[in-house]
């Protein structure tokens, strides 16, 4: 497989500073367009436009590809490892979502092929706790995928956002998912069971999602990405208008319908790093010096180029 | 809307297989004022256009919108392969057909065959709660002016028998050949298009060359059957009844079209859902129909009773091949077949072992995850089957796309249940077939024989012009 060459600087402490360890320059031959590690650690997956995404399993020396998922038509935009870790999901503009099953011998092998989606999707991500899947299109819905006897079903299309949606987050618990969009708002979506005592209908089995927050107004362009902590529930979004946003949520009085007013924290207060990995007010590790009086947080030159806005987001936990 | 094409069939993509003609006749709109003389146009480096007005101005043109009719009209151009299909292919068009053969007089009638699936059978028996038999007969008399309806479990038969046949010779060359084996089904269209799209020429070689049974029916009906009943195979219009819409496409492909007679092998595949439009359009109910006694092909076969091969709802390749190599190449008869699912219940395996070792391995693969995951299997080298069924829709072809929407699962086992219930037939043992065989085709072997029920495949490039790329 792939290898990765080896760095040339030697390692230091942790708390020193950061050093560039492996780069795994063979493995993709367009855009590497998202990276996930897997929830042991040992496994980083690449999504790739070239149409792959690879696995590479972390060595002594570095890391060896050790598995290349094809089958997507065209550019695959997101990957995301189930909290289980044998389960894989990828998307693409191909409009289609596979579920993806490791087993005991690293082999890997398609378990679903999901074509719910109209157009490009853009983002996945599984639910923290259940084998549950979210993606995010630019048909502008958001959708929930399960697993149904021997294979995967959509269990729910959440409609509301008004143009593509960029990205999804999960609460801590599960009951509520965070969407952001091209259309300026944050939605919040929360889970009702069948039988709930708020009286939302539900067919069948399955719950029922209902958007419960809109926030607009706050964004004065396309939010790319979202984060949902889930050591302090704060919420922050990635936005094409150069700014990062941290959204808490107050309690409201009563509920006709469970519904929370989420604001705005101003920008100054700077104690607000909330164990973010990026805030506004420091500068990101990035590898080019002459830039560092712009925050961002690149992963890859393309997508720098794309947007000046901060992309993406993540909360260390 | 979009038909509902086979998944592996939508993912692959239609464009590539009936790509836009460049020809388009209609590129530009120009604005016919009064009193202007003839407009100059002139055409840029770029390829935009611009009319040039008398006193010099340049005004660019728009692109004008062009209607499916038109298109059709000109027959230059093709706007959108799926709108073609459909509409090139439709009950409606069936009817158009019928009824300008009614008004045409009697030296420009065509002699119209009608080719009914048994899936398409078995659906339509299920959604109007009647026996195999009674829908056949019945059905052809509902389609009037259609003068033969035939049963492709005819044809079926040349095709488990060529398939078994192509098995045994590749099975015994595989230490010469590496590309001999697995062998993997051909009947049905879905794969075969995904497979020359997506994999091109890493995976043809395994593809059985058989053609599937509406194709090989396309040629008995025009070739052996044009002879019989003294008509050019131009003036046959072969309708064909099928359980998806992929079988559209099939009947589309150029190899499949005679140069000699211009003329398609098939020229029109309904679904079984749009024979229920045709029924409902003309508010019958098959019940309420008398029936007709059914057709044959050879007037030496028999043709009160329907048959049916055993082994599943797609053909039963893998269980007559496998039933076959057993006793050609290792003298053993089998009796029952034994099928273990695997990941899930469209992917299943039968093996023949004897005395520890295994013989065949074979298996079968539905639906587009798993041919992804025997196709990926196949290029890291780790495929372990010797031959694979494979068909793109889940549960096979009594679930096919254009199927009859069933509201269960009880209800696709009524399907299976009227599909299995006709007497089971040993393709081997049909004296017609046998019959074919020796005075039309000339052998088993013959260069006619392969010319008749063999085909090609070809590897698809994509198509890089303007029309294809999705901004």
């Amino acid at each position: 497989g792939c290898g990765s060459s080896p760095p040339s600087s030697p390692p230091c402490p942790a708390g020193s500073g950061w050093t560039c360890r492996a780069v795994l320059g063979d493995g993709h031959q367009r855009t590497v367009r998202r990276v996930a590690w897997s929830p042991c650690g040992s496994y980083l997956a690449s999504a790739s436009f070239d149409g792959t995404t690879c696995i590479w399993k972390r060595q002594e020396d570095g890391f060896e590809c050790v598995a290349t998922l094809e089958g997507h038509e065209n550019e695959v935009k997101s990957v995301a490892w189930a909290p289980s870790g044998t389960l894989l999901a990828t998307c693409s503009r191909d409009k289609s979502v596979w579920v993806w099953e490791v087993d005991e011998e690293e082999e890997y092998e398609c378990v679903s092929v999901l074509n719910a989606h109209t157009q490009d999707v853009k983002h996945v991500v599984w639910h923290p706790s259940q084998e549950l899947l979210a993606s995010a299109s630019y048909d502008d819905t958001v959708r929930l995928y399960r697993e149904e006897e021997d294979d995967w079903v959509c269990c729910a299309t959440l409609e509301g956002h008004e143009s593509t949606v960029w990205a999804v987050a999960f609460e801590k618990g599960g009951e509520r998912l965070a969407s952001v969009s091209d259309d300026r708002t944050l939605r919040v979506w929360r889970r009702f069971e069948p039988g709930n005592q708020e009286g939302v209908a539900c067919s069948g089995t399955d719950p029922t999602w209902k958007c419960v927050c809109t926030l607009s107004g706050y964004h004065s362009r396309t939010i790319y990405d979202v984060s949902w902590c889930h050591l302090t529930g704060a919420v922050a979004t990635a936005c094409g208008d150069d700014a990062i946003r941290v959204f808490e949520e107050s309690v409201g009085a009563g509920w006709a319908f469970p519904r929370r007013n989420f604001h705005n924290i101003p920008s100054n207060l700077s104690n607000l790093t909330l164990h973010c990995s990026a805030s506004v007010l420091r500068t990101s590790v990035e590898a080019e010096p002459s830039l560092r009086k712009r925050p961002r947080v690149s992963f890859s030159r393309h997508m720098s180029l794309m947007a000046l806005a901060v992309f993406p987001v993540s909360f260390l936990e | 809307m979009a038909a509902p094409f086979s998944g592996a069939l939508r993912l692959a993509g239609l464009e590539d297989f009936i790509g836009p003609a460049q020809e388009c006749v209609k590129p530009v709109q120009v604005e016919k004022k009064a009193g202007k003389a003839a407009a100059k146009i002139r055409i840029e480096a770029d390829g935009s256009y611009f009319q040039i007005n008398q006193d010099g101005e340049a005004q660019k043109l728009e692109k004008a919108q062009i209607t499916l009719d038109d298109c059709l009209a000109c027959s230059g151009c093709i706007t959108s392969a799926e709108s073609v299909l459909i509409s090139q292919q439709s009950h409606q068009e069936l009817c158009k057909v019928l009824a300008l053969n009614k008004a045409a007089a009697p030296s420009e009638q065509k002699l119209v065959v009608v080719s009914v699936s048994p899936q398409s059978r078995a659906s339509l028996a299920a959604k109007c709660k009647l026996e195999v038999v009674e829908a056949a007969k019945r059905l052809s008399t509902f389609l009037k002016g259609v003068h033969y309806v035939f049963d492709t479990t005819f044809s079926r038969n040349f095709s488990l028998l060529e398939s078994q046949r192509e098995f045994v010779k590749r099975f015994r060359r595989r230490a010469q050949d590496s590309q001999a084996l697995p062998m993997l089904a051909s009947a049905c269209p879905g794969w075969i298009c995904y497979a020359e799209k997506t994999h091109g020429s890493f995976i043809i070689p395994h593809i059985s060359t058989t053609k599937s049974p509406q194709q090989v029916m396309g040629s008995l009906v025009k070739g052996y059957f044009a002879e019989q009943q003294h008509c050019p195979p131009e003036h046959i219009y072969h309708v064909t009844v099928m359980p998806c819409y992929d079988k559209k496409l099939e009947a589309s492909r150029p190899d499949f079209f005679n140069q000699q007679h211009q003329s398609r092998d098939v020229d029109c595949v309904i679904t079984t859902g749009e024979v229920l439009k045709l029924l409902e359009q003309e508010g019958v109910s098959l019940a309420d129909v008398d029936p007709t006694p059914l057709d044959a092909m050879l007037s030496s076969a028999a043709a009160e009773e329907l048959s049916t091969h055993p082994g599943g709802g797609s053909g039963g390749y893998l269980e007559h091949i496998y039933r076959h190599a057993a006793k050609e190449l290792f003298g053993i008869q089998v009796d029952t077949i034994e099928y273990k699912p695997l990941k899930n219940k469209d992917f299943q395996e039968v093996t023949l072992q004897r005395d520890g070792a295994v013989l065949l391995h074979f298996a079968l693969a539905y639906g587009f995850r798993n041919i992804q995951n025997l196709v990926q299997k196949l290029k890291r080298g780790k495929c372990p089957y010797h031959y694979v069924e494979v068909m793109a829709c889940p549960s096979g072809c009594l679930n096919g796309g254009g199927q009859i929407k069933l509201e269960s699962k009880d209800q696709l086992q009524q399907v299976e249940r009227l599909y299995e219930s006709p007497k089971v037939e040993i393709p081997e043992e049909n004296q017609a077939v046998a019959e074919l065989y020796q005075h039309w085709l000339g052998g088993r072997d013959s260069e006619k024989a392969l010319g008749v029920l063999h085909t090609e495949y070809h590897p698809v490039e994509r198509a890089n012009t303007g029309f294809n790329i999705k901004w």
